[in-house]
Formats: C-alpha cells, sequence, structure tokens
C-alpha cells in the first residue's frame, strides 16, 4: 500500500504573502481546508523549500510553519506532529513523499503534510537568484494495498553536479561585503537534466515491469527552463506530459506542486490510472516515482 | 573566549561548567568533518562504503571551502561521492540539534521496512563562526547571543543497519515539535562576519524542556516496556552542566526513579549541536564503558522545539570497539 495524495495546494505571492514562510503557510492552509482536515492530525510535517526567508539556517523552517498553521503547536498527551527540513534539490517533494509514505505505511502517522516554498532570502541582494516565488503542499495519507506510491527511484549523475551550485557567501556587494547567497547555473544544465531523465526513466520502467505505454500521464518538474523541451522529444512523453507555460519553469522545489494541481484542474489526473512523477534538479538528481490513482 | 567583556565578574566555565572546546583549522569545515566521521565510521564497521545504500546529511552548517554555506547540490550528494559510497540515496535534512537523531529516526524506518538493508547519518558541525561573531556582543549573562559561545566543532557518523532476528533494534524513536516555541533560537547568517550567528532565549527554552519533557519520556518509557529507573545510560543534548543538573534531577522527581548513569561531555567539547549525543557516546565506546545489554536513553531538546526520545539496547556494537566485559 502506499500513500495517497488527499490533497493539493498552490502559492504565490500575495501583498501580504511575499516570504517563503509565508508561501508554505499558505499553501499548507489551503491544503488542508480543502478537505476540511483539522492540522491537530498531521503526524509528520515536511518541508522541502530551500531558499528561505533570512537563510535561517536554525530551527527548521517547518517548525514555523507547523506553527502558523496551529498543528500541535503543545503537547497535550495525544500524538504530537514532528517537523522538520528536507533538501534534495528541486526532487524534495518527492524524497519527502517517499519518507512520509514509509511513515504511513507502518501506521506511525495518520496523515503526513509535504510542503515546499522558495523565495529570494534576502530580496535584491542575491546574486542571479534565478527563481520566482512559489509555494506548495501535498496532503498524504495511508491508501489501500495498490494504491497511492508504489514505488521511487532517485538517480544522481555527478558528472554534471557543477551545473547548478548555489551557496551563502561572504562577498563584496557595493562598499560592503556581506554573506550573500550565489546562484551559478551553466547553459548546458537544462539539456544534461533531460539526458540524465531518459536514462534513468528506461530504468525506472524496468524496475517496475511497466512499459511506457501504461503510463497514462507523466507530472514532471517544469523547470529548470528548456528541459522538458527536451525530454518531451522521447518517444512516448509527448501525449502524456504535463506541460506547464514556460513561465512557469522558473518555479524552484514548487514547480512539482504547480504540475500536479494543473494535472488536476483539468481533469487528466483523475482519469489516469498510472501517474509517473519526475523530478530533475542538481546534482544532477533524477527521481522518479509511480502513484496508481485509487479505482 | 578571552575577548568576551561582560559587566560583573563572571566566570563562564564556572557558568556552563564547559573548560575546553574543538575549533576548527583552516583546513576544515562541514563537509571535511563529514567525510572524515564516515570514514572513521566505516572503519569500525564490516561495510565498504559502496555497501551504503542511504546517506543522510543533518547538520544545521553545511560550510564548504571555509564558510561558504552550501544549499546545492546537497552536501550529502558531496559527501557519498567523496566517500565512496555513489549507489546510496541521498538527501540532507535540518532539524536543528536534533538534526542527527532526526536522520536516525528516518533511517530507521527505510530498514524497518526492509526498503535498504544499511545506512549512514552524518553530521559535521563547523560551529566556531558563531562564537566569534558573539564575542563582541555578549555584554551581560542575559545576552542572546551567551549561548554561541559554547559551541564546539566536530563531526560524527552513524551506520544503521537491520538488526538480527531475536535482536530488540531501537525499541522507541519518538519526536515532537512542540512549534509555538519555534522562534526561541534563530541560526542564520551573521549580518557583518563570515559564517553564522545564533540568538537564544536560553533559559526559556530550558524551562519548556523542564516542564514539557517528562511526560513526552514517559511515554516513551511506557512504550519501551521500561522505567526510568532501568536505565543505564542517558545520554542528553550537551548543553551545561546547570541545565543537565537541573534537568535531570527533574526528570527523577517526576517518573519516580533515577537513571543509573547520565553521560556528558561538555566539559571537554562543549555543545556540538547535532553531533552532541553520537559524539558521547563514541567516547564511551572508546572508553570501554558499555556492556552488551545496557539499555541507552537519548534525549533530543532542538530549537523549533524539538524533543526527541531514542531507548535502544547495546550490542555487538562494543565488540567492535572493546567491552567492559
Amino acid at each position: 500500500m502506499g500513500a495517497l495524495i488527499e490533497s493539493v495546494a498552490v502559492s504565490r505571492p500575495g501583498f501580504f504573502r511575499r516570504g517563503s514562510v509565508d508561501l508554505a503557510v499558505k499553501a499548507a492552509a489551503d491544503c488542508l481546508g480543502k478537505v476540511r482536515r483539522d492540522p491537530n492530525e498531521l503526524g509528520l510535517l515536511v518541508n522541502t523549500g530551500i531558499y528561505r526567508d533570512r537563510d535561517i539556517g536554525e530551527p527548521s523552517i517547518a517548525s514555523f510553519i507547523q506553527q502558523r498553521i496551529r498543528a500541535n503547536e503543545l503537547f497535550t498527551g495525544a500524538e504530537g506532529t514532528f517537523s522538520f527540513d528536507l533538501n534534495n534539490g528541486a526532487g524534495g517533494m518527492l524524497t519527502a513523499a517517499m519518507v512520509v509514505d514509509g511513515f504511513l505505511a507502518t501506521g506511525a502517522v495518520k496523515y503526513g503534510l509535504v510542503v515546499t516554498s522558495d523565495a529570494e532570502p534576502h530580496p535584491g541582494q542575491c546574486e542571479s537568484y534565478p527563481f520566482v516565488p512559489a509555494g506548495a503542499a501535498l496532503l498524504l495519507s495511508r491508501g489501500r494495498a495498490g494504491e497511492g506510491f508504489l514505488h521511487f527511484r532517485t538517480d544522481t549523475d555527478t558528472e554534471f553536479a557543477a551545473d547548478f551550485a548555489s551557496r551563502i557567501e561572504w562577498t563584496a556587494k557595493g562598499r560592503k561585503k556581506r554573506n550573500i547567497l550565489m546562484v551559478r547555473q551553466k547553459e548546458e544544465y537544462a539539456r544534461h537534466c533531460a539526458r540524465c531523465a531518459r536514462e534513468g526513466l528506461a530504468d525506472f520502467l524496468q524496475e517496475i515491469s511497466m512499459p511506457m505505454e501504461e503510463i497514462d500521464i507523466v507530472v514532471p518538474s517544469p523547470g529548470p527552463p528548456g528541459w522538458l523541451a527536451e525530454l518531451v522529444r522521447e518517444p512516448g512523453l509527448g501525449e502524456r506530459t504535463v506541460v506547464l507555460p514556460e513561465a512557469f519553469a522558473r518555479m524552484h522545489t514548487a514547480g512539482l506542486g504547480f504540475a500536479l494541481m494543473q494535472a488536476r484542474e483539468d481533469g487528466r489526473f483523475a482519469r489516469a490510472k498510472n501517474c509517473l512523477f519526475l523530478a530533475v534538479g542538481s546534482g544532477i538528481t533524477v527521481s522518479f516515482a509511480l502513484y496508481r490513482n485509487p479505482s | 573566549m578571552a575577548g568576551v567583556k561582560m559587566w560583573g565578574r563572571i566566570d563562564l566555565e564556572d557558568l556552563t561548567g564547559i573548560a575546553a572546546r574543538r575549533v576548527c583549522t583552516g583546513k576544515e569545515d562541514s563537509y571535511v568533518l563529514s567525510i572524515s566521521a564516515a570514514r572513521d565510521c566505516l572503519r569500525y564497521s564490516r561495510y565498504q562504503p559502496d555497501e551504503l545504500e542511504m546517506i543522510i546529511c543533518c547538520s544545521i552548517t553545511r560550510y564548504q571551502d571555509g564558510l561558504n554555506f552550501v544549499y546545492e547540490p546537497p552536501l550529502s550528494l558531496t559527501v557519498k561521492e567523496a566517500i565512496g559510497a555513489h549507489r546510496a540515496l541521498n538527501f540532507d535534512i535540518t532539524n536543528a540539534c536534533a538534526g542527527m537523531l532526526t536522520g536516525v529516526y528516518i533511517m530507521n524506518d527505510f530498514i524497518r521496512r526492509g526498503v535498504i538493508r544499511r545506512g549512514m547519518v552524518i553530521s559535521g558541525e563547523y560551529l566556531s563562526s558563531a562564537v566569534h561573531n558573539a564575542v563582541p556582543h555578549v555584554k551581560t549573562v542575559l545576552s542572546g547571543q551567551l549561548a554561541s559561545l559554547t559551541v564546539g566543532d566536530c563531526g560524527a557518523a552513524v551506520i544503521l543497519e537491520r538488526a538480527p532476528e531475536g535482536e530488540s533494534g531501537l525499541q522507541v524513536s519518538n519526536f515532537i515539535t512542540l512549534a509555538k516555541y519555534s522562534d526561541l533560537c534563530i541560526g542564520e547568517p551573521c549580518v557583518d562576519a563570515p559564517g553564522a550567528q545564533m540568538v537564544t532565549a536560553a533559559r526559556k527554552i530550558h524551562q519548556v524542556a523542564i516542564s514539557d519533557s517528562p511526560p513526552i519520556l514517559k511515554r516513551a518509557l511506557m512504550a519501551a516496556g521500561l522505567e526510568y529507573g532501568d536505565i543505564d545510560h542517558f545520554i542528553p543534548h550537551q548543553t551545561s552542566i546547570r541545565a543537565i543538573r537541573s534537568g535531570g534531577k527533574h526528570l527523577a522527581r517526576y517518573l519516580g526513579s533515577n537513571v543509573k548513569n547520565i553521560i556528558t561531555n561538555f566539559q571537554e567539547y562543549g555543545n556540538t549541536a547535532s553531533t552532541t549525543h553520537f559524539l558521547a557516546m563514541y567516547r564511551y565506546l572508546q572508553e570501554k564503558r558499555f556492556k552488551k545489554g545496557d539499555k541507552i536513553l537519548i534525549m533530543a531538546f532542538a530549537s523549533g522545539l524539538v524533543i526527541g526520545v531514542v531507548i535502544f539496547t547495546m550490542d555487538a556494537l562494543v565488540d567492535r570497539y572493546g567491552s567492559a566485559d
């Protein structure tokens, strides 16, 4: 049995919603609100956003989100909520879904929330920050046998590890030196992402003993810009893949949530039986997941 | 510490109980500490790096090439390549000082379900910059950056694998985040110097830990079928002598018995954040002070506010380091 997607929600900046925590809280609250789920029922809350307000490293951003959505803020003697951050680049949502899936399978928790958001940590002060602010959340519950997330796989190809790198460096900005977020991305990054995904996809399909014809829909991470156009040239992928407008390709960890949202809104996700989630990110890391919709 | 100019005659060693701590040399950082610890851990194991199926890096600090804080690719990817664990699934976890235990909690679940056979949880805490950056700001014992003076650098790694049939493995790993207190300790890049700064409401954190941890620990002990007095070694988060003493007394009073031994090492190492419990365990293993069958209780208190309990029985691990038997 696998984790079922009970609800999905996304968020974009608003007048009072600009930071990463604001975006994550909006997505998380909407995600729970759509299915009228009480935040106190959450056993796990995993945040997979990378670029966070003020570059806060401690505590986890997940704990701020938990506080703002009021999920078991205090210990009452009943089950509580456990929060932490998980970083696996743009594929973090799938890695977190894999982690939550395990705790759902063993019955350790009833509901798990994967939430993510990215926003420029110090707006205007970062070097080459390429992403647009966005948030997404995925509420997961325990599915029946043969339903939900059935298989996960992650491949890394470090040959292209230098294609995308981000770190905070002590660097001169104007007259002063500061700790500044520096993002470096090579032109070939998108092409290499597509290449790694194509190679990994064949192995994944073999691993799950399923030909591409049986995959009804492919839900991919929309970024980096240009990678999907490369990917869908692969025979059999074009008609199955959810392709968002190019502007969405500049979303980072939340991009996968937006693609899923799009597929749900246009009905393609509900009509599909076998769904393939596919995310690419720095490393290069390619994450795959097979999701089977409940019949 | 010589640079600290506080009002009044305050002896920091007397206040915290910390006599020494380790500081990275110029060539060391979170990455170097992580791979050094990982290689040392492999030396005591029967595994080769390519037999590891999962690598989780859990440090608060992710400094590489000095004080450059790495976001992407995740540090776990660089570390796994450096140690030769090319096949391992990797990701990073951030959960303040509970990071390594959170990694253990996650990996334990993957092992129990049979998804992986073994993996390594790693942390390389290069925290000294928070000390240097706090020095000019600490003027009184009430300073928000006073706790920054207590931290020390350390790398730690632990390999987890499936327990043999009939052995209990991790009996309990139970974590909770009391998010109402998530803003009591904030670590972020320093505004006017390389590295980090940390502002902590230390007294409030201690009060919450004292008031909220006993019922959480009691529940974990019940799940393990143990009394507090059954615990042979208790490894708390290594903060300060006062916090550990008063916390220990309060737990004993609440639970009606006392553990046989509380392991401390902050006197020599300071507070090494997410590595603190495993550093304490490593020293005890090296000193051959564990026996097979000892009941070990590890308790995490971390910003967030995270309270975590891990209970396990010491097994054949002592043979690889040498046991007191």
